[in-house]
């Protein structure tokens, strides 16, 4: 039978030799490549040694690296910046031993509508770095949308800043271990008298994959929320959902209305 | 192909199809008490550690663990000298058919080294990888808290 090649680069350097490699593809965490036909593989590029498992929070300033874990992440944040989204979302999604294994770069390599991370980040206007065929650097949200973290790319790492005092996240499941439907991530800075100073909306598993809510972002800067009609505001956004199993177009929808006001106001109250 | 392991604490070369997910290769030689449950990540009977980090072994290729330590349940206690949080599963009956019982006990013992005095929501988040079929919750919710105390009582794991 025939049996595939692993690699185990230490450097950068020893890993764009092999990536050029026909057939090959890169491991991090294994979970999402083990829901592909993984025999099609001639051989394995396992990244466990390259120095990419790195959360670094200086103040507002956020570097995390490729092959950091959501788990690395989540007990990084939680512990040294609790108040940031990227704790409570990372640290929320699948199970404890799960998040051991999925990795940052994973996450963003495969992308799937359930992804904890997109919204988040896109919310955060993070950047990305890329190594191998496409390699650069990115807005994540570029990244995602013009597919530039394909098989032969490798996330270095990616870098924000996060100076946000409130955040907000929500995640769409019928169950605690269920995938999310859809996520909602929410920053914002208020003033002293309670109006917006800054505010971010993304809904992500939309139709569009993830939207930036802009126009409502627009119109909640400089307001107090007592003294908008929020439901109005948000009945007029143009959100579109798939069916899924989860439930109709319509009903979720329906549910990331009445989530995203709920959201809204929590994080003025908190 | 073949790779060299340290299996709770012992070097093993085993040989294997460079496909196979580490369960199944451990399985194989002889560590049944990893039980494949699900095989999708959810159930969590088939948890390791690897460097001390918690893992399902069904959602890790073999080839990737090749020359890491890996501990499994029998790597915490064995029949003649338990692990407190082996004992206190048995004296909190918190075993109806078993199967789940490694795996709940690797993510008590994950949970407890770091946190001696866990309250019922923080037991509840750290077993959230873990399904028991029996649907023996409470019991097991016991056993992890008595053996929190024992550990408190004993200042060791």
């Amino acid at each position: 039978m025939k049996q595939p090649e692993w690699y185990y680069p230490r450097d950068i350097e020893e890993f764009r030799e092999y990536i050029k490699l026909d057939g090959v593809v890169i491991y991090g965490g294994g979970t999402g490549l083990l829901r592909r036909e993984i025999r099609k593989f001639a051989g394995f590029i396992d990244i466990s040694k390259l120095p990419l498992k790195f959360v670094n929070i200086a103040g507002e300033q956020i570097s995390i690296g490729g092959r950091a874990s959501y788990n690395d992440v989540a007990s990084e944040f939680m512990a040294q910046k609790p108040n940031s989204i990227m704790g409570k979302s990372l640290g929320k999604a699948a199970s404890t031993p799960l998040r051991n294994l999925i990795t940052v770069g994973g996450s963003l390599a495969m992308a799937p509508i359930w992804s904890d991370i997109l919204g988040p980040l896109v919310a955060l206007d993070a950047g990305i770095e890329l190594i191998g065929e496409n390699e650069g650097e990115f807005a994540v949200c570029e990244a995602i949308r013009e597919r530039k973290i394909d098989s032969k790319t490798l996330v270095k790492q990616i870098d924000f800043t996060d100076d946000f005092q409130r955040s907000y996240y929500y995640r769409e499941t019928r169950t605690r271990f269920d995938y999310p439907a859809f996520t909602i991530s929410i920053l914002a800075n208020l003033l002293s008298d309670r109006t917006f100073e800054d505010v971010r909306i993304v809904i992500a598993g939309d139709k569009n994959r993830f939207s930036r809510l802009d126009s409502l972002e627009d119109k909640l800067i400089g307001q107090e929320i007592a003294n908008l009609d929020l439901p109005s505001m948000i009945e007029s956004l143009d959100l579109e959902f798939a069916d899924k199993k989860h439930g109709s177009s319509n009903y979720l929808k329906h549910v990331a209305q009445i989530q995203l006001e709920r959201g809204l106001k929590k994080i003025v109250e908190e | 192909m073949k790779s060299k392991f340290i299996i709770n604490g012992v070097e093993k070369t085993l040989e294997y199809d460079g496909y196979s997910l580490l369960v199944d290769v451990l399985r194989a030689n002889g560590y049944t008490e990893i039980k494949e449950g699900c095989k999708t990540g959810e159930c969590g009977a088939c948890l390791v550690f690897i460097d001390d980090v918690l893992v399902n072994s069904c959602q890790v290729l073999a080839g990737s663990v090749a020359g890491k330590d890996i501990v499994t349940v029998k790597g915490l206690g064995s029949l003649f000298e338990p692990n407190v949080i082996q004992e206190s599963f048995v004296d909190s009956g918190a075993v109806q058919c078993g199967f789940c019982t490694p795996g709940m006990i690797m993510a008590a013992y994950n949970l407890l080294r770091d946190n001696k005095d866990p309250d019922d929501q923080q037991i509840k988040s750290a077993m959230d990888g873990n399904l028991c079929r029996c649907t023996g919750y409470v019991k097991i919710i016991d056993a992890v808290k008595l053996a929190a105390e024992r550990i408190r009582e004993n200042g060791k794991i």
